[in-house]
């Protein structure tokens, strides 16, 4: 594996959106039982999760860079490149970087792409937006994620719909003295492994053309995945930039799930301390899940965040590892996003469906 | 070099079932927890102690606690 570095870059801030609605372990429990939920619970770490009913995509991503640039390191104007991760989008032509340029305001000579990824994507997003701004093609570049992964869940399956979260990210990209080393790397043999097919209908005349089918995850082949790629990615980055774990101010996972995340660690071999699992609250968010960490981190913007590895893994299948000075970065909390409208205090499931799954 | 005894301690864990227990004609369909997040238990505990993935059709393949002996043994034989 090679390890690749892009110079002159720094990420200047970092924040997330939560939708406000939370799913607690006792709405759980209405839909799968106490006992079931308990033993689920304990192993993923996540008790509740954050689902919207009524926000789209791009509304979570603008309250994202909202919040960000409200702290001030940059105005709307200055941003000449948006990129925005999400594998929800709003509508399927255009993409959501479009919606999201236009409520910002940002300006008309912004370089906007929309890229489609998973848990992986804050990785390869980084990758995109360091190359941008070394290059000197960008000199402010809103890196965005999110995703209303709930939506496309079969909700009677308890292992997904105590899984995933919503939320969405904002990162200010700009030039700067650091650097980005990482590796990539890809295997589309394991697409099936994490897939959400789409069904073209066949009928002239038919209105809907095309029917997204619901999330479909093979878990033992995504645990088998990342407990074979995971550890080594990371251990080949280190040793190539002449690191090592226990050199590591922090190493930030995406937040799959607890159990997944405890075995990585050991077998990665670094400090629990060094290794944060913040998944609990909000679930797993996909591409967003490394920048809340990020955004809720005490170390980010202090001496003891100089060396900082990143790692995504996921749909694709698909890896990436990224070591970063995260010193001067401004770690923004994150911010809620109320529904749209009032909703009726119900679970999401049918009284019948319940307990059936 | 596998731990055999915490590995069957593990294994008894993922079922939600005293080690005592854990016989080796038991079904595992019989059991409540023998369910999609078990086997990706049942992946992750093989490969941390051997370093050898397990298949998801291997884990279709087995049917009483004895066969999930057997097949973590052959896994011990393909990491030695």
């Amino acid at each position: 594996m090679s390890v690749l570095t892009i110079e002159g870059v720094a990420i200047r801030a970092v924040t997330a959106a939560l939708p406000e609605r939370r799913v607690t372990e006792e709405d759980f429990a209405l839909l799968f039982g106490a006992k079931e939920v308990a033993r689920i619970t304990k192993s993923t770490g996540i008790q509740s999760i954050r689902e919207t009913r009524t926000l789209h995509t791009s509304d979570l991503i603008i309250a994202a860079c909202r919040n960000l640039l409200d702290q001030g390191h940059a105005a709307p104007q200055d941003i000449d490149g948006l990129i925005v991760v999400t594998q929800t989008p709003d509508s399927w032509v255009p993409g959501v970087g479009f919606m999201v340029q236009q409520a910002l305001g940002l300006p008309q000579h912004c370089l906007v792409l929309n890229v489609a990824a998973g848990c992986s994507g804050y990785i390869s997003a980084l990758v995109q937006a360091g190359a941008l701004i070394s290059s000197g093609a960008c000199k402010k570049i809103l890196l965005c994620t999110g995703d209303v992964t709930t939506r496309i869940l079969d909700e009677r399956d308890r292992h997904v719909k105590m899984l995933f979260g919503d939320a969405a990210s904002a990162t200010l990209l700009e030039p700067g003295a650091g650097k980005f080393e990482f590796i990539c790397g890809a295997d589309g043999s394991g697409a099936a492994a994490l897939q959400s097919d789409i069904t073209y209908a066949r009928e002239a005349g038919n209105h809907d053309c095309a029917t997204i089918q619901r999330l479909q995850m093979d878990g033992t082949a995504v645990m088998n995945f990342a407990l074979s790629r995971v550890p080594q990615t990371v251990k080949a980055l280190l040793e190539a930039t002449g690191s090592s774990p226990a050199a590591l101010d922090l190493l930030v996972l995406h937040q799959a799930n607890a159990f997944m995340l405890n075995y990585l660690r050991r077998m990665i071999g670094v400090a629990a301390e060094k290794m944060p699992v913040d998944i609990d609250g909000v679930g797993n968010t996909s591409s967003t899940s490394i920048p809340i960490v990020l955004s809720r981190h005490a170390a980010i913007g202090t001496p003891q965040a100089e060396h900082v590895v990143l790692c995504g893994f996921g749909a694709g299948l698909s890896w990436g590892a990224l070591k970063v000075d995260l010193r001067l970065t401004t770690a923004v909390a994150p911010c809620e996003v109320p529904e749209k409208t009032a909703l009726a205090d119900e679970p999401a499931l049918a009284p019948s469906e319940r307990l059936q799954a | 070099m596998v731990d055999l005894v915490k590995m069957r301690a593990s294994i008894a864990e993922i079922l939600l079932i005293p080690v005592a227990e854990l016989h080796g004609e038991t079904r595992l369909e019989n059991s409540d927890n023998w369910d999609s997040m078990a086997r990706i238990g049942i992946v992750a505990l093989v490969f941390e102690q051997t370093g050898v993935n397990v298949s998801g059709e291997e884990i279709d393949g087995v049917v009483t606690v004895q066969d999930l002996f057997d097949l973590i043994d052959r896994k011990i034989e393909v990491a030695a």
